[in-house]
């Protein structure tokens, strides 16, 4: 399609969408999730925390890497090549808006926000992230 | 817009519906306040035996376009599928299809020995992980397709208690070669025939009850008669060659009865006959067109379009043509009425609005409230209902190239699919009986 040369006065007219743009991608509301006790999933060494966390809720979609960044949906592995395709157009993820990563605490900081901008595209708002709870000392 | 709109409702239900329903105890109420359709994963059907994948994989793109028609019904996207290509078809991963949000499975095989192909075809209740339904056929190799009508009329009966409508046909218009014929096709496009010959003008058909025929108007000898023939092109029969206009035909739902348009007496006027061409009365006398008419659900009145008024407007009148009065009253050009089969059901119709668009409305038939089913999409026009009331047919040049294409929506605007395998032009399609196959 061939650009149109637009006369004065039209600049105006334009609507600089970027902010709203920037203001669309930061609306991703993140809240730690904990493991429960038995893990079905796929074991990974969760990060530790004392911030308050929620349980988690089992009907959840469930992001899981490993450390060496092997990526299963629920405890299905999907290469990473075809992970955008099986999140983005999912179903679930369309109704529920929500998803838990649960991630290994050793992978870079890089890889999580990469899995993060896939998720937010998939139309997830609301990003469980699963960690372990720090135990008092005795 | 109606996409978007669809997106609202589904998280509407989402919100409402926290718990997806399971199968044994859903009854969907399709249309209902807290409608949301079923979503159903429908992998590729697998071969099993003979020289099957090329019917296999004709047969699972019959089956996703199917799905994702089905009112009752939402196809959970292919290509989100987790689930390896190689799982068994009798024993899914549950948590795989919960997981892409199916509620339900389909899953299939198909083996081919020489012209004809065993079809295998399992839904499963994912929520519940059981198997609720599985039918096994015997089909030609390119009928195959009938199995899957079969079985997904079956599905939707047991899952909403209502018959689906895949083994319903569509009969409508296109050009041929010096002419226009009246074509016959299944619901979703498939197994597409001519009827009427080439090289003559063929307007305007409607089904006779059970599919025993089509009713058209053909200029076959010179006059717009009104013919019918079977199905299978054969037995052409003359019904009525009154001088002038003899179209618009419709059989009432007891099959008992044509109501049709004449010019016989110089203007359009619309009259009844019965179905076999005798017994002609006039039901409308009025200075200006009367055309069109459709029958109400239980044959007790008869909607139509009248430009008395001065503009086309959409009337009602009992069948006996008494108590006539003007049910719209807004815009200045509406026409091609069509009265949803269903009890209590509204009239489809085309507008053209100030912009010299065409687009389809319903009209409420007792308080004459209106609701716009298609908007800002080209050309919107010839609705006509399935034969549960469940979807509309129409003809939209939306598409651009390739002129009017044949389309399907739900009753309420949503879910508007291109039926890709009928070509262009399509004009005035009518939506027939479910047929025993």
């Amino acid at each position: 399609m061939a650009m149109q040369v637009s006369g004065s006065g039209r600049a105006l007219a334009e609507i600089n969408v970027t902010p709203m743009v920037d203001v669309m991608l930061v609306l991703l509301i993140i809240f730690m999730v904990t493991a429960p006790l038995i893990q079905q999933g796929v074991p990974v060494d969760l990060p530790q925390t004392k911030a308050p966390t929620l349980d988690v809720q089992e009907d959840r979609l469930v992001l899981t890497v490993t450390k060496d960044r092997h990526i299963f949906i629920g405890e299905t592995e999907i290469p990473y090549a075809q992970l955008r395709d099986k999140l983005v157009g999912n179903t679930k993820l369309a109704r529920d808006k929500q998803l838990y990563l649960h991630a290994d605490r050793n992978l870079p900081y890089g890889v999580v926000v990469d899995l993060m901008a896939i998720i937010k595209d998939a139309g997830v708002t609301n990003l469980g992230m699963v960690t372990d709870p720090v135990q008092p000392k005795k | 817009m109606t996409k978007s709109f669809r997106k609202l409702i589904l998280v509407v239900g989402a919100l409402l519906v926290a718990v997806p329903a399971s199968a044994q105890r859903m009854q969907i109420a399709v249309g209902g306040a807290n409608f949301r359709p079923y979503p159903v994963a429908a992998p590729d059907i697998v071969p099993a035996g003979g020289d099957a994948n090329k019917v296999a994989k004709e047969l699972s793109a019959i089956l996703q376009i199917d799905v994702d028609l089905a009112r009752s019904l939402e196809l959970v996207p292919p290509n989100t599928y987790l689930a390896p290509d190689k799982e068994p078809v009798t024993k899914p991963n549950f948590q795989n299809w919960t997981n892409v949000g199916a509620s339900g499975l389909i899953r299939g095989t198909v083996a081919v020995a020489g012209k004809n192909a065993k079809i295998n075809l399992r839904f499963y209740d994912v929520v519940a992980q059981r198997e609720v339904l599985a039918r096994e056929y015997d089909e030609s190799i390119d009928r195959g397709s009938r199995a899957i009508h079969k079985f997904l009329d079956e599905l939707i009966e047991t899952l909403t208690g209502e018959k689906g409508i895949f083994s319903s046909h569509l009969a409508y218009v296109r050009k041929t070669r010096g002419g226009k014929a009246v074509f016959v096709a299944d619901m979703d496009g498939g197994a597409e025939r001519r009827i009427t010959a080439e090289g003559i003008l063929s307007l305007l058909p409607a089904w006779l009850p059970g599919g025993a025929g089509i009713i058209y108007t053909s200029y076959a000898d010179g006059n717009p008669d009104l013919w019918r023939i079977g199905l299978d092109g054969q037995n052409a029969k003359n019904l009525s060659n009154q001088r002038g206009l003899n179209t618009g035909a419709q059989v009432s739902p007891d099959g008992r009865r044509i109501a049709l348009t004449l010019s016989v007496d110089g203007n359009t006027e619309i009259y009844v006959m019965d179905v076999g061409g005798g017994n002609v009365r006039r039901l409308t006398d009025s200075w200006g067109q009367d055309v069109s008419p459709t029958w109400s659900p239980d044959g007790s009145r008869i909607a139509f379009v009248s430009s008395r008024a001065g503009n086309p407007h959409i009337y009602v009148m009992n069948a006996d043509g008494s108590n006539a009065r003007r049910l719209t009253f807004q815009g200045n050009y509406n026409q091609e009425p069509d009265w949803s089969p269903r009890a209590g059901g509204q009239i489809a119709f085309t507008a053209r609005d100030e912009r010299m668009k065409y687009d389809i409305f319903v009209v409420d038939p007792d308080t004459g409230v209106i609701t716009r089913l298609t908007q800002d999409e080209g050309n919107n026009e010839s609705p006509t209902h399935s034969p549960d009331g469940h979807h509309i047919a129409f003809v939209s040049t939306r598409a651009g190239a390739g002129g009017r294409r044949l389309y399907i929506m739900d009753v309420d605007g949503n879910n508007q699919r291109l039926i890709a395998r009928v070509q262009g032009d399509v004009e005035t399609p009518s939506w027939g009986p479910r047929l025993g196959y």
